[in-house]
């Protein structure tokens, strides 16, 4: 499995009610479940004009046919090569 | 208003009347600032008109999103009275112009609509026959938006008059008159005449500060019920469609129910800014009708609009007028409700820009609003923004549909979502977009196979893969659209698929993919008007390519004359860049250069830039002169945006082919990485032609399948039978290549002799470099590039050097030729231009060389 992070094209995302997200959430796992492979859904984040999600899956083809099967536009994936945080400056230290 | 250093452009303007009285009618077009006099100066030239001469005299709105035709309307009502039919379009009001002689005054043309400039650009083009006159007038700062109608006008030789600003000398007249400091008027004003009347007009030791000031000052003696009366009028735009009439006032009992009773209206008449009739009052002028809603606070503004929005909507005014003070006075609400209103009247009528502006505010405030409407509107806003060819905001707005509608069960209204943009991403040339979304689109539908909403996917997927040249994939999903909707149901789906699956099999080398596409194209008779033109243009595109000139000049025919029948613009330009091409393979470069250069680029289509400027260019090559424009680049750019091979290959020839005539060494190995990446999604035609360049270019000797075209036998080195092949198809230039490659002496001077027929003077020089390498004499004759310069002369052109020759004056010719002197003058530089000469009599003297011309008895 491999994180990804994609990012949808969505104007008007962030006025999208509790509700609204909450269908397209319920969209989204039923995609989910329909594929039959493994798949993480991890999370989301509404931007601006703009959804960012992270997904974890095989490849970007499986990320691909989720989001043809939900029906969202995906307008960029890529995977996520490598994560950090502030606990990672302690790494440095340690070293 | 005063009518000063006017004297030139009045007779002008009465000689064009007389003009039109006299059997050759056209346009007028009176360019100027607002406030120059513009309507003044019609009005004087039209004060003596004789009386058998009607004058129509209409105006445009100067409205948010005017009503679409205001103009045109009222026009025919006032030729044609009660009689006028609403729906007979324009041909009633142009059997009226033919009629009668009649003067049409449009006035304020760039606040007219789309549908308003589309009848003005074609009344232009067919008053020369008439004894009637139209006269435009618009302001130059704000036209902008009307290059294609005032690109018309001048085609059809229109007058231009100019009304600028009035002299100094002058404005010191009139203050002396007035016992004022003509230089301070001047300083104020800058000449411009109405704000002169105002200046002068407005009493007081002291001149206020500003020219605005000028005309508020006159309103400064104003009692609060005369002040009410002003405001509210200044935030009215001069709405009927007709100056000086009962129309384009605010009628009484309006007036009323926004609180301006008809004393306050006396007093506010005192102003002189406001003219006041029986049915009702306005602002006499523009400009003041500015100056005082420009001095109104914020709050004010809002509170009189809505009033007017109130007001107006209680009587049951044009939909445009409420959603205009709708719009100025904010309330989201109301502006959904008329927008939504307003957009249907202007889609129902082609005013798709307005449409676009209306939809637009309304999307914007059901967005604030969360409104319901919110999908349906921003869809409609995203189709009138595509067919204005505003494709960013066309996927923008559909996004925002898309956005609302992902969260519901309404998976047939998201696939439909996602092919729209599917479309809308490959007008943007984003081809890989596309696919994306029509695939979204199938999985969304998912296992509802077998469903209408299904069909419509696959059979975008379809026209996506023959595009791409993918026939097996085309081959698939045809077979499963046609399997799914059975023979009664959806004949337009039928009737593409099978147009994709005719394409890609005709492109791909099988001749069978006629009868499919022909058979697609007998469905769209019944099924849709745009897939019939779609169906006829891939026809001649397909049957152009592989040469078969007869079946596609069939194709042609028909199918410009369905696109001219059924307004079907688009179509109709792209046929022409097809027969441009047609006409330059068949050996008719004379013709393909009056296609390209009758085409309208400047409608935004991007598409049908490629076909012409590849004959441009290709052109420009052959002749061996310069193209300042350089067309082959712009549309190998153009190509690869769209990314489809069929698109890019015959310009990236066209590009080697260039190098090849002026002695270069061409993209060898772009051809080479073309072929390679391209592999089956280009038919054997195409693969031929690559490779044969690639040989004659001196590259490489890549093997391709070509069976069954003259190049399979190129590739054998049978060059004498590929000559015969191309001859027998009728297309010279292939003919004239195939003999250069044979290479022998006579073959040579066969290929010279052609290429000199064509006007490719750079082709004869190419050949000539070899029967020089080949020791073989090269034949004397004109100087090729004359030669070429000659050919690139249109039937007209050659028309108006016959009677050059014969010593004609540009107004003898005019005369002969029924064209007007402006129009001969264009036509004899041209023909100086191509001929390479400095003078009339060089031009004759080269084309008598040349036997271009008959020698007369004198």
């Amino acid at each position: 499995m491999q994180r990804f992070i994609i990012e949808r094209q969505i104007p008007g995302a962030s006025e999208l009610s509790r509700t609204e997200l909450a269908q397209i959430a319920k969209t989204s796992n039923d995609a989910v479940a329909s594929l039959g492979v493994p798949y993480t859904w991890v999370n989301s984040y509404v931007a601006g004009d703009k959804v960012y999600c992270v997904h974890e899956a095989a490849d970007a083809e499986t990320i691909l046919e989720h989001a043809r099967r939900g029906g969202f536009p995906a307008d960029m994936v890529s995977v996520v090569a490598n994560e950090f945080g502030p606990q990672t400056a302690n790494e440095a230290v340690s070293s | 208003m005063v009518l000063l250093d006017r004297d030139a452009q009045l007779a002008r303007l009465i000689a064009a009347v007389d003009a039109g009285c006299e059997g050759s009618g056209g346009s007028v077009v009176v360019r100027g600032e607002a406030g120059c006099g513009k309507t003044t100066l019609v009005r004087a030239a039209l004060a003596d008109v004789h009386h058998h001469v009607q004058v129509v005299w209409t105006t445009c709105e100067p409205l948010a999103a005017p009503r679409p035709l205001a103009p045109i309307t009222d026009a025919r009502r006032q030729l044609l009275g009660d009689a006028a039919d609403e729906g007979a379009g324009l041909g009633e009001l142009f059997a009226a112009l033919h009629a009668r002689p009649v003067v049409l005054v449009i006035e304020d043309l760039h606040w007219a609509d789309d549908a308003t400039l589309d009848v003005v650009t074609r009344l232009a083009a067919r008053l020369g026959a008439t004894q009637s006159t139209m006269v435009v007038t618009y302001r130059t700062s704000e036209a902008g938006h009307l290059r294609r109608v005032l690109g018309q006008l001048a085609r059809t030789d229109a007058t231009y008059l100019e009304t600028p600003a009035l002299s100094m000398a002058s404005v010191a007249t009139l203050a002396a008159e007035a016992g004022r400091d003509g230089a301070v008027v001047y300083e104020l004003t800058a000449g411009v005449p109405f704000l002169v009347d105002a200046v002068l007009a407005s009493s007081g030791a002291t001149l206020p500060a500003s020219a605005v000031d000028a005309v508020l000052a006159s309103t400064a003696e104003l009692d609060d019920a005369g002040r009410h009366a002003l405001d509210a009028l200044s935030c009215v735009p001069r709405v009927g469609s007709r100056r000086d009439t009962a129309e384009a006032l605010v009628p009484f009992a309006v007036l009323e129910s926004v609180g301006v009773r008809s004393a306050a209206i006396e007093t506010a008449e005192r102003t002189g800014l406001i003219e006041v009739g029986r049915a009702g009052a306005a602002f006499r002028h523009e400009l003041g009708r500015l100056a005082v809603e420009s001095a109104l606070s914020g709050v004010r503004r809002t509170v009189i609009h809505a009033a007017w929005r109130d007001a107006f909507r209680a009587v049951g005014a044009d939909a445009a007028v409420v959603a205009h003070h709708a719009i100025a006075a904010g309330d989201d609400d109301a502006i959904i409700d008329a927008c939504d209103a307003a957009a249907r009247v202007a889609v129902a009528s082609g005013a798709h820009r307005q449409a676009c502006a209306l939809l637009g505010e309304a999307v914007d405030a059901a967005r604030r609003r969360r409104d319901d409407r919110l999908v349906e509107l921003a869809e409609r806003s995203a189709r009138e923004r595509y067919l204005t060819n505003d494709l960013v905001g066309a996927t923008e707005h559909q996004r925002v549909a898309l956005g609302k509608l992902l969260g519901s069960d309404d998976l047939e209204r998201i696939a439909a979502s996602h092919l729209r943009l599917s479309r809308y991403c490959w007008f943007r040339g984003e081809p890989a977009n596309a696919s994306s979304h029509a695939e979204t689109a199938i999985g969304v539908l998912g296992r509802r196979a077998g469903t209408e909403a299904m069909a419509e996917a696959l059979a975008v997927r379809s026209q996506l893969a023959m595009l791409q040249g993918d026939r097996a994939l085309v081959e698939q999903s045809a077979s499963a659209v046609l399997a799914m909707i059975g023979p009664e149901r959806r004949p337009e789906l039928r009737a593409a698929v099978r147009i994709n699956l005719g394409t890609v099999r005709l492109l791909s080398g099988d001749d069978d993919g006629l009868d499919e596409l022909q058979a697609g194209i007998a469905l769209a008779s019944v099924g849709s008007n745009e897939e019939y033109a779609r169906g006829c243009t891939n026809a001649a595109y397909s049957l152009t390519v592989i040469r078969r000139f007869a079946a596609a000049e069939r194709y042609l025919t028909n199918g410009l004359r369905f696109a001219d029948e059924h307004e079907l613009d688009t179509w109709g330009s792209y046929m022409i860049g097809v027969r441009a091409r047609w006409r330059l393979l068949h050996g008719n470069t004379r013709a393909a250069i009056e296609d390209v250069e009758s085409v309208d680029l400047d409608d935004g289509n991007d598409l049908n830039r490629i076909l012409p400027g590849l004959v441009r260019g290709t052109i420009a090559a052959r002749a061996g002169v310069i193209d300042p424009d350089d067309h082959l680049a712009a549309a190998l750019e153009l190509a690869r945006r769209f990314g489809e091979a069929h698109r890019i290959g015959p310009v990236l020839i066209a590009v080697a082919e260039r190098a090849w005539l002026q002695d270069r060494s061409g993209p060898v190995d772009e051809l080479v990485g073309f072929l390679a990446d391209a592999g089956e999604r280009i038919g054997p035609m195409l693969r031929g032609e690559i490779a044969t360049w690639l040989v004659r270019l001196g590259g490489p000797v890549v093997p391709v399948d070509c069976a069954h075209t003259p190049y399979a036998f190129a590739m054998r080195g049978d060059h004498e039978r590929a000559a015969a092949e191309w001859a027998a198809m009728h297309a010279p230039y292939d003919q004239a290549l195939a003999l250069y490659d044979l290479g022998r002496a006579e073959s040579l001077v066969e290929a010279r002799g052609i290429c000199e027929s064509l006007g490719a003077s750079a082709a004869v020089d190419a050949v000539d470099r070899r029967l020089v390498r080949a020791g073989a004499v090269v034949p004397r004759g004109p100087r090729p590039s004359t030669m070429a310069n000659v050919a690139l002369l249109t039937s007209r052109q050659l028309e108006v050097l016959d009677l050059l020759a014969r010593g004609h004056t540009n107004a003898q010719i005019a005369d002969e030729l029924f064209i007007s002197l402006k129009t001969a003058g264009h036509h004899v530089s041209a023909i100086l231009t191509k001929l390479g000469a400095n003078r009339r009599t060089e031009a004759v003297a080269i084309a008598h060389q040349l036997g271009l011309v008959y020698r007369t008895a004198s």
